[in-house]
């Protein structure tokens, strides 16, 4: 971060509070008590360092966590889809991995070559029954 | 995606799109707002154990609902800001002390030139201010810290306290005032 002195930014602004042209008298009044007061402001709040070992816990730990999320935003998919806010997350047809199953599913010429196999089939099986019965039925009356 | 190695020279706005769904972007939000958020804390605690307690649950909340962020064009840091400022205010609340850090925990010390004499009136008057501060309502504690140790302009500290520069120069300057007040009417 570029920070500059904090001694400088308060007494650069204050230096320009203490400018006649600039600021009405009253503003003024105990201005060196005030710039006294911003110098030990900056001695008692003076930025602090996390400790390096802390800075590297969390951050290994939010990572784990981080990654952790995203597994289970990835297996449960329609908390994915409600949490995504891009629309290509919020399309389940997009999402990494259902883009094949979405394909069957949606192929309407699929559902109806199944439903047609399965009707030919039951016909297939019911004419099969009709003929057996026929054929048993003359041996059955002799 | 990105090259991880690449995250610290995107714009904020991308990495935080980023980092809901990447943990890498995620760390570097982490790596870019740490120190600023742990000093807030510090400030606000006056100690050590607390500040890193509270700067690691307003990570992992930050990390827990960076689904639901949006980018109102405000600063990433001022939303840190607000979940830091929710827990240290439940800190207070629940240690039974609102807005007053006890002294004793204040972590003070002199610089290591000053004799013992000088060292011990150095931290009396640290401390003397110290309180101060904590007397003062929360916008102006912010607000001081904002500018003492993040070291940020009026109009910086404005965006994230979501006010107008030339307020944040008038609050700033009636905190001074009222500081001053404060302490003079200890005997400081």
């Amino acid at each position: 971060m570029a920070h500059h002195s904090i001694t400088h930014t308060t007494t650069d602004e204050h230096a320009q509070h203490s400018s006649p042209e600039t600021h009405t008298p009253h503003l003024t009044d105990g201005l060196p008590s005030l710039l006294a007061l911003t110098r030990r402001l900056a001695d008692l709040l003076a930025p602090v360092r996390p400790r390096a070992e802390f800075r590297a816990e969390l951050q290994h730990s939010l990572l784990a966590s981080a990654r952790q999320q995203q597994a289970k935003r990835l297996l449960a998919l329609p908390t994915y889809a409600a949490a995504a806010p891009t629309p290509a997350a919020a399309d389940p047809s997009r999402i990494p991995g259902w883009s094949s199953l979405d394909g069957i599913v949606g192929d309407k010429r699929w559902v109806w070559g199944a439903a047609a196999a399965g009707s030919a089939v039951s016909l297939v099986s019911i004419l099969t029954y009709v003929v057996r019965r026929q054929h048993h039925r003359p041996a059955a009356s002799a | 995606m990105p090259d991880p190695n690449q995250y610290t020279d995107l714009d904020e706005a991308r990495l935080v799109q980023l980092a809901k769904s990447d943990p890498e972007a995620f760390g570097e939000l982490y790596l870019r707002n740490l120190e600023r958020i742990y000093n807030y804390i510090y400030y606000r605690v006056g100690n050590t154990a607390d500040a890193e307690d509270l700067t690691a649950r307003t990570f992992h909340q930050a990390l827990g609902s960076i689904n639901r962020y949006i980018d109102q064009g405000v600063p990433f840091a001022a939303w840190l800001y607000r979940i830091a400022h929710n827990l240290v205010a439940n800190h207070h609340r629940a240690r039974g002390r609102w807005r007053m850090t006890s002294l004793d925990d204040l972590e003070l010390s002199g610089s290591p030139a000053e004799r013992p004499e000088q060292a011990a009136e150095g931290n009396e008057r640290r401390r003397a201010l110290w309180s101060a501060i904590n007397r003062q309502p929360e916008e102006r504690q912010r607000l001081l810290i904002l500018k003492f140790t993040e070291r940020l302009s009026n109009e910086e500290i404005g965006r994230l306290m979501g006010r107008t520069e030339s307020s944040i120069k008038s609050l700033y300057f009636r905190t001074l005032k009222a500081l001053k007040a404060d302490l003079e009417a200890r005997d400081w």
